[in-house]
């Protein structure tokens, strides 16, 4: 008797064994690229503004910070970090308009500067012609 | 002969006053050599470097104009000095000396301040000294002239043995008594010539306009020692 007691017990074990539903498979987690073109072209614009007005070296600590953040995005675009790359771009084009702003001052500056030295030179060739005429006098030095 | 020896004279003074040019002057030539630094500064975007090279472009600038004002002020002071002791001759000659010995004296010194004000350099207290001088001579009664006693016109003459030229003209005491002051009088006159780039060759018969210097007031025509108030 114990032996058919326990003889059903394990076909309805190995039954129930066959039976069980196989366990669901869960989807890997899909990658998300970032599409970075606007942020890598709008770096690439400001920063061609910048080397307009030779920003490289009219504002060079600006331009030198600006650039290491654009090198910065393209090592985190080439290494997938999407939110670096991205943070980076845009970090990068302010830094390059900053440094064009500073140019285009340093620039304005030196122009200015220029004027005056050509309105100091323009004074004195007048004087010296007015010396000429008055008195034969031409401006040299002895 | 006399006349070429007029026009060695010319050309031994002209390189004097004309050596020395703008160009020459070290000041200008560096505030030039810096203007063009700034300029290439500005190209190559060093635009800070730019900034120093035209400040010092313009420094430069300032002192070569200092120059040149120094030596138009040293200018202006020798031919007041030379137009007061040329007057002071005047009046020596004339007699009027004695008719004003006070004020005579005063000039006298005042010209002998201007003297060592302008040995010292101080031009403008030296003109004025000089143009103090020749304010108090220039009250005399005049002898055998008008006005200001300064003719406007001086004629060519002919003098055997002593050619007038330009140079000669500009040494008379009636004149400016500074033969160097003969420049102002062929620019008056330029136009006059028979060939206007030359000053060398003037005829006896022209009639010389005589430009009226800083602090002085001229009229009528010199003649035979005397300042008519029409040409004969």
């Amino acid at each position: 008797m114990k032996r058919i007691l326990f003889f059903i017990l394990g076909v309805l074990l190995i039954a129930s064994c066959a039976t069980a539903p196989e366990p669901e498979e869960t989807p890997a987690p899909e990658l998300v690229k970032v599409d970075l073109t606007t942020y890598r072209q709008n770096t690439i614009d400001a920063k061609a503004e910048a080397d307009k007005i030779k920003a490289e070296k009219g504002a060079f600590e600006e331009y030198a910070e600006a650039k290491l953040l654009y090198e910065e995005a393209g090592i985190a675009e080439s290494e997938e970090d999407w939110e670096t790359a991205q943070a980076k771009y845009e970090a990068a084009v302010v830094a390059f308009k900053k440094a064009y702003e500073v140019a285009a001052e340093n620039r304005q500056k030196a122009l200015d500067a220029l004027e005056e030295a050509n309105q100091a030179i323009s004074r004195v060739e007048k004087n010296a012609d007015e010396a000429l005429d008055e008195a034969g006098i031409e401006g040299g030095n002895e | 002969m006399k006349k070429i020896l007029c026009i060695l004279l010319i050309l031994m003074i002209t390189p004097l006053l004309f050596a020395q040019n703008l160009q020459d002057n070290p000041d200008y030539r560096e505030s030039l050599r810096y203007k063009r630094l700034s300029e290439e500064s500005i190209e190559d975007g060093e635009y800070v470097k730019a900034v120093e090279y035209a400040e010092l472009s313009k420094e430069y600038a300032e002192k070569s104009d200092a120059y040149i004002a120094k030596r138009l002020a040293q200018y202006r002071a020798n031919q007041l000095l030379k137009r007061a002791e040329g007057l002071k001759g005047q009046v020596e000659r004339s007699g009027r000396a004695k008719q004003y010995p006070e004020d005579y004296t005063t000039a006298a010194a005042l010209i002998e301040t201007s003297r060592t004000l302008y040995l010292n350099e101080q031009y403008e207290k030296s003109s004025e000294s000089s143009r103090s001088a020749i304010a108090i001579m220039e009250e005399f009664e005049p002898a055998r002239t008008t006005g200001s006693g300064l003719p406007a016109f001086y004629i060519v003459r002919d003098m055997p043995g002593e050619e007038d030229c330009f140079w000669r003209i500009a040494g008379y005491d009636f004149i400016y008594g500074d033969y160097g002051g003969w420049y102002p009088i062929y620019q008056a006159n330029k136009a006059k010539l028979s060939q206007p780039d030359n000053p060398d060759i003037i005829y006896s018969g022209m009639v010389m306009e005589i430009p009226e210097r800083e602090g002085e007031t001229r009229s009528g025509v010199w003649v035979d020692g005397e300042i008519r108030a029409t040409a004969p």
